[in-house]
């Protein structure tokens, strides 16, 4: 477009004598970046110097006021408290939340013919889920499941039971043991009742493999990422986690919860209640222990945010952002990559994890912290 | 304007460049019906002209520390006044061309939407500011809330903290710097040649 025309074209739209044709040339041809500077240059020669005789507008002040809040050190922002439905509701709810999922396609199908624009960014939150891997190596996906029996391995009864899995012997067992995995990928959790009854709240990219039924002189199982136990007391048949094949942590009856993700430097065991050794070392209700290389005993840890991933929360109080964004990752299954190292920020407050990623980005931007999404890759800038 | 007047002038905006939030409502208070008078030439909806009046505001507010040295206020605050006009136009492109030759001033629609926008920017704004506030040193932080919490000039502030004027009003600068810093990155400001601060 001719320099002149792009000049006749902002001065008429400040005087308002274009035609609508022209005001549609105005706005898709010289509102552009490219023409900002010879835009900004005509538009400055149109204003007016005269002094000008209206008189201050009181209804303005406001105005003012929020100019004056723009660079106000923020008084310490609450995060919203949201109660997780789980929480509230029990692992019941969750069941609802299988069932739903067909009736949840059905609508997000039908939705998408009415707004195509809704489901184009939206990445939802992680949802209860698992893959089952039976001992002859078949897999079986337990999120589009309804209750029943999901399979019989050597005289158990595999069944899906509002949501969890739980193994009941129905009949004899035969020769060796055999071996179960269930492995929530990002962005699924599940709970599973181990065959002595042991329940076992599975957070997402982890896994357990355990025998289909407890026999010997002790139940053992092997885990990676996180988990919380609660475990059924058996003194005559103790049981063992084996933690990355590095950390051996043995178990009278007691609540407790391991995290040993792969990319978490340290493998943290925390007791909620009775008694475990982790790798040789007693530890004591509230207290956490941390296996690096040694056994490192911390008295009183965060009991709270240890636990919030079972409670459905986020919880942000004195995480450092790395730590949030591994969450997030494993959550919403998405990539998180920083562009210039990782900001150094402490949060606080906490929220649910039943949101969208937007939802949360929403709240991680208020609190600071600056990001680009790009499908699901999250980058997170300085 | 005559010598004195420009020496008054002068001495205003070096009180505002001290952070004085009392001189800046008087200046608003002067200046904002000539350059509400500016945008509205430029821009034809009365919401979206608050919209800039306030993105202009705070453009003049980020640059403070600067403003003591601008010996030609006109037009230093026209080229603000173009480009907030420049980047609102760019933004609401596609609801002003739908609307074609009927943008009336007070469009109810227009004016909803607008202000969720405005007010998301504005947060976005703020956040980008509370975020470089959280990079600061300790001491860095501390000055800066003296200045903006407690609202209290260079002088009270060195007088507090035992330090030199210099350094406080350096520090505040630094500190605005890196405001402006991120702000230019995300496009909410504009850069302001030091032509017009020398002219």
């Amino acid at each position: 477009m001719e320099k002149e025309e792009i000049i006749y074209l902002i001065k008429g739209y400040a005087n308002n004598s274009l035609n609508e044709a022209e005001l549609q040339t105005f706005f898709n041809e010289v509102i552009k970046e490219e023409n900002k500077e010879l835009y900004q240059e005509v538009a400055a020669t149109l204003l007016e110097e005269a002094p000008v005789l209206d008189s201050f507008d009181e209804k303005l002040w406001p105005l003012f006021e929020r100019v004056l809040q723009v660079d106000r050190p923020a008084i310490k922002e609450e995060v919203p408290k949201v109660n997780h439905f789980l929480r509230k509701w029990g692992w019941a709810a969750a069941a609802a939340v299988i069932f739903c999922i067909g009736l949840g396609a059905y609508f997000l199908t039908a939705n998408r013919n009415i707004a195509p624009v809704a489901l184009k960014t939206e990445i939802t939150p992680g949802k209860n889920g698992a893959i089952l891997m039976l001992a002859d190596g078949s897999k079986v996906v337990l999120d589009s499941l309804g209750n029943g029996i999901v399979a019989s391995q050597n005289g158990a009864q595999v069944a899906l039971k509002n949501g969890e899995l739980t193994y009941d012997q129905v009949g004899n067992v035969s020769g060796e043991m055999v071996y179960n995995t269930m492995t929530t990928p990002k962005g699924r959790e599940f709970r599973i009742t181990l065959p002595d009854g042991t329940q076992v709240w599975l957070n997402s990219a982890s896994s357990i493999r355990y025998p289909t039924i407890f026999t010997g002189a002790e139940r053992k199982v092997e885990v990676n990422g996180e988990a919380y136990f609660e475990v059924t007391k058996n003194e005559k048949q103790p049981f063992r986690v084996i933690v990355n094949n590095r950390v051996e942590i043995e178990v009278l009856g007691t609540h407790f919860n391991v995290n040993a993700y792969r990319n978490e430097e340290i493998i943290k065991t925390t007791l909620l209640e009775g008694s475990v050794r982790v790798n040789g070392i007693v530890i004591r209700p509230g207290q956490q222990a941390q296996v690096a290389e040694s056994v490192y005993v911390v008295s009183n840890p965060d009991i709270d945010k240890v636990m919030a991933w079972k409670n459905g929360l986020f919880y942000f109080e004195g995480s450092t952002l790395a730590e949030i964004m591994r969450q997030v990752e494993r959550w919403y299954d998405i990539e998180v990559v920083y562009e210039n190292g990782i900001p150094v920020r402490e949060f606080e407050g906490k929220m649910t994890r039943g949101v969208s990623l937007d939802g949360l980005l929403m709240v991680l931007q208020k609190l600071g912290v600056h990001y680009r999404l790009e499908g699901r890759k999250l980058f997170i800038m300085p | 304007m005559s010598t004195s007047e420009k020496h008054n002038e002068k001495e205003l905006l070096q009180r505002i460049a001290e952070g004085d939030e009392q001189i800046f409502a008087r200046f608003f208070k002067e200046k904002s019906p000539l350059i509400q008078h500016w945008i509205r030439s430029l821009v034809k909806d009365e919401t979206g002209c608050h919209e800039v009046l306030q993105d202009v505001f705070i453009q003049i507010w980020v640059y403070r520390d600067k403003l003591a040295t601008v010996d030609n206020l006109i037009p230093w605050l026209k080229k603000v006044t173009t480009h907030q006009c420049f980047k609102h136009l760019t933004r609401w492109k596609t609801y002003y061309s739908r609307s074609g030759g009927d943008i009336a001033f007070h469009s109810d629609d227009l004016s909803s939407d607008s202000r969720v926008d405005d007010h998301l920017s504005f947060k976005e704004m703020q956040s980008i500011i509370q975020g470089v506030i959280n990079t600061l040193t300790p001491q860095q932080k501390q000055i800066y809330q003296l200045s903006r919490e407690d609202g209290l000039n260079s002088e009270q502030i060195a007088s507090r903290l035992h330090l030199s004027r210099g350094h406080v009003r350096n520090t505040i600068s630094i500190i605005l710097a890196l405001i402006r810093t991120h702000l230019l990155r995300t496009g909410k400001i504009t850069f302001i040649g030091w032509l017009i601060f020398l002219k």
